[in-house]
């Protein structure tokens, strides 16, 4: 049980991993389907409702293996004649119909009766929903008949919103498209227990609902998959996120198509991108996500509606070296297979825009649905290729698939390396010193040297197996000193060819001038290759000069904490404070300042000027003292601005002084005009 | 009569070309300070130098409002000349003084 465990843990990161890298969804394989199985088996312990047990035993049922240790018939039979939980009675119902038991007419009476009463005490769709489930798979066995199923129709139907949404229940203040799922499955029920009393016009409007309900679909992201999302109103109702909603809406549409006769109008690509939903979404995850996984795949598997057919390319990362060969393979989402005629539109390398190979049909083996593409094989190169395929279904009218689907391959295989050339160069005039071709077979070490006057040059062609010019994603050159200070470079693809050179000169810097002995490894990969190389080209031994005045050889300890420890700390230099002036010197210019206002008094005093003009007696002497207060206090205000206040306290002050000040001053100025006015008219 | 009013008129000529002469002379002043010490802080240059020059500037133009011989302003009479000399100079030294304000704070 422990190995089973670990291997289910490492299948589950490889299938993680493919699930992640693949761009478009591929379809259950028997190893997903292996895998699922395990993890379903692992979660049998944890199960205890028998909601749960019907999940399990549905998710079992669409892997295609029956495992009756869950629950039996009897016990089925058992809850079917006690309970008296519709959930209940319906659920186990759906395991009955599951495991494919029968029961007698007899053992079941009170229970169809009690169903029967229920029904036309509830108002709520949920309930409908369960009784009805429960009758129908009951009718499969013996003779059900409902009261009024007219009446059960109008309850369901009055839920609706225009828009093409239910309610759950009567007061509810939302709508959402699970409850039409839902409502939908409950109505083809109601069919199949009452079909007479469906007229067409209510099968119109039925097929009209499951029509509008692919509108709800939401794009999930740009790779092509719509689902419909949870609202709130459904996490009052059980909840289980978009994957339930999804699969709720599926079902309901499956559940109608299959119990009425003629076409459902349903939207091709919207039907795909839901398959292509549940598909990326696998099988991994609670019981309850891959139940809804798995019950939405089984439905698009198989339905009166649509059954969305996919394209699989097998493998996505092919091996020339093993000499693989492409299967491709039109099935439905669970494998099995759909004939049709596939045409290879064209073949591009990625990154490239002509195309490598055009307009191709793929012979094909009708009887397994497989089809082959060994023409290309002997053509194709190492690398990755966007293979476009236009899909023609036989039977158009039940598949519906992507007309033109584009699927990414990756070809890999073993890349070769003939001989690396390694040389010392002067460095001024570029004339080879030392040359030699190191041969990957003989791996005879090269031993160089080299002053820092000189150039290193290495060279290397890269052959696909194809013997085409390949360019890898990595191609480095590691120098390792003999104290493991490393120093990786970088080899650039010049033409066809990928070179490095290396002038010493310029490094000796970042060698930290350390002189000795290095060993030369080259590193050569890329996804495509099959074969990266890390070889051991030989020894270089380097004579540097000895690092300048000041500056310190790092040893290779020395340089370590540098690299991974804590940096010195940077500490913030202000800008220093700008010179002023000696405080003396400014002191006395202060006073220089006041020297001309000493001279103005002096100079009034000479000219004898007088304050006869100053009113001495009465209104004018107030109004006088109070302009000149005025103006003194404008000034003193300043002055406090100038300390102290803002501008805007000042100019509030400002208003209110200014306002002070006019009144005196209007006064006395008018004053003075009327004094002077008669002296000059008299004049 | 107007020979009084010419006197006043004189007089009062006189003590504003007084006071032009002091006003241009703390600009002489205020140069030279600055031509020794530098201009830092830079704004205070300026702002000293700007200040008196505008009241300069404004005894110049009560000057030529009170200037017996000058035709222009013989509407005027002193007392307006006089306020907006005083109106002036209060604006003027407001701005002067939210200046300096900015350039105390900016220490």
């Amino acid at each position: 049980m422990d190995s089973c465990r670990n291997g289910c843990l490492i299948l589950a990161l490889v299938a993680l991993l493919c699930l992640s890298v693949s761009a478009s969804p591929n379809v259950l394989s028997e190893a997903d389907k292996k895998f699922g199985t395990e993890l379903l088996i692992k979660s049998e312990g944890s199960v205890s409702t028998l909601e749960e047990k019907y999940q399990l035993l549905r998710s079992f049922q669409v892997l295609g293996i029956r495992r009756e240790e869950l629950i039996t018939c009897s016990e089925v039979e058992a809850v079917l004649m006690s309970s008296t939980s519709v959930k209940d009675l319906f659920y186990a119902s759906k395991c009955g119909e599951t495991l494919l038991c029968s029961f007698q007419e007899s053992a079941l009476k009170t229970t169809v009766s009690r169903l029967l009463s229920s029904l036309d005490n509830t108002e709520a769709l949920l309930d409908i929903h369960f009784s009805l489930g429960t009758l129908a798979f009951l009718k499969v066995q013996f003779p059900v008949a409902l009261n009024d199923p007219v009446s059960i129709f109008q309850k369901i139907k009055v839920l609706s919103a225009e828009d093409g949404s239910w309610k759950y229940n009567p007061d509810d203040a939302g709508t959402s498209a699970k409850a039409a799922g839902t409502a939908l499955e409950t109505m083809g029920d109601l069919i199949s227990l009452a079909g007479q009393a469906f007229d067409d016009a209510k099968i119109r409007y039925l097929k009209g609902v499951a029509s509008k309900l692919f509108e709800f679909l939401e794009k999930y992201a740009d790779d092509g998959t719509q689902f419909i999302d949870e609202r709130p109103l459904d996490g009052l109702y059980g909840g289980g996120g978009p994957l339930a909603a999804t699969s709720q809406v599926v079902k309901g549409v499956a559940v109608v198509a299959s119990h009425t006769s003629g076409h459902i109008e349903v939207p091709a690509e919207r039907v795909i991108s839901v398959a292509k939903f549940f598909l990326t979404a696998g099988i991994h995850g609670s019981l309850l996500d891959m139940f809804h996984v798995l019950d939405g795949l089984g439905v698009l598997d198989k339905n009166r509606f649509l059954v969305p057919v996919i394209l699989s390319v097998r493998p996505s990362v092919l091996s020339l070296s093993a000499k693989e060969v492409f299967k491709i393979s039109t099935t439905t989402v669970l494998g099995s297979p759909v004939s049709a005629t596939i045409t290879l539109r064209k073949a591009v390398r990625a990154n490239e825009k002509e195309p490598f190979l055009l307009n191709q049909v793929l012979e094909s083996d009708e009887t397994k649905g497989v089809h082959n593409l060994n023409d290309i094989l002997n053509k194709l190169d190492i690398g990755s290729y966007d293979l476009t395929f236009k899909v023609k279904i036989l039977e158009e009218g039940r598949y519906a698939t992507e007309p033109i689907t584009i699927r990414r391959v990756l070809v890999t295989g073993v890349a070769s390396i003939p001989e690396v050339e390694v040389g010392v160069l002067d460095s001024d005039t570029g004339s080879t010193d030392y040359v030699k071709r190191w041969n990957p077979m003989s791996k005879e070490v090269v031993s160089l040297y080299a002053t820092h006057l000189q150039k290193l040059y290495f060279g290397l062609d890269i052959l696909s197996p194809r013997q085409e010019q390949f360019i890898p994603h990595q191609a480095f050159l590691k120098l390792k000193h003999e104290t493991k200070v490393e120093h990786l470079f970088l080899l650039k693809p010049s033409g066809k060819k990928l070179e490095l050179s290396l002038n010493l000169l310029g490094l000796v810097e970042k060698l930290n001038y350390l002189s000795g002995i290095y060993t030369i490894d080259l590193i050569v990969g890329d996804v495509a290759m099959e074969n990266p190389v890390m070889w051991n080209l030989g020894t270089v031994e380097l004579d540097l000069p000895e690092p300048p005045e000041g500056k310190v050889k790092l040893t290779s300890q020395a340089e370590s904490p540098f690299k991974y420890g804590p940096r010195p700390e940077i500490t913030h230099m202000f800008r220093p404070a700008e010179k002023r002036a000696p405080p003396t010197l400014s002191n006395t210019f202060l006073a220089l300042t006041l020297v001309p206002l000493l001279g103005f008094l002096v100079g009034l005093k000479l000219l004898n000027t007088n304050m006869k003009n100053f009113p001495s007696s009465g209104l004018p002497v107030l109004a006088a003292l109070l302009f000149h207060l005025g103006i003194g206090s404008i000034l003193g205000l300043y002055a406090l601005f100038w300390l102290k206040l803002n501008l805007f306290q000042t100019l509030k002050l400002l208003a209110l002084l200014g306002t002070v000040l006019t009144v005196p001053g209007y006064y006395i100025l008018s004053h003075l005009a009327d004094a002077s006015a008669p002296k000059v008219k008299s004049a | 009569m107007r020979g009084v009013a010419r006197d006043v008129k004189a007089l009062l000529s006189s003590i504003i070309n007084l006071y032009v002469f002091y006003t241009l002379c703390t600009i002489v002043i205020k140069v030279v300070y600055m031509a020794l010490v530098g201009s830092f802080p830079f704004n205070a240059f300026p702002l000293g130098f700007l200040s008196c020059v505008g009241t300069t500037v404004q005894a110049i133009c009560l000057w030529m409002q009170v200037n017996p011989k000058n035709k222009e302003f013989k509407e005027l009479s002193l007392e307006q000349a006089f306020v907006d000399f005083v109106l002036t100079n209060l604006v003027l030294h407001l701005v002067v003084m939210n200046f300096l304000r900015v350039e105390r704070e900016r220490e």
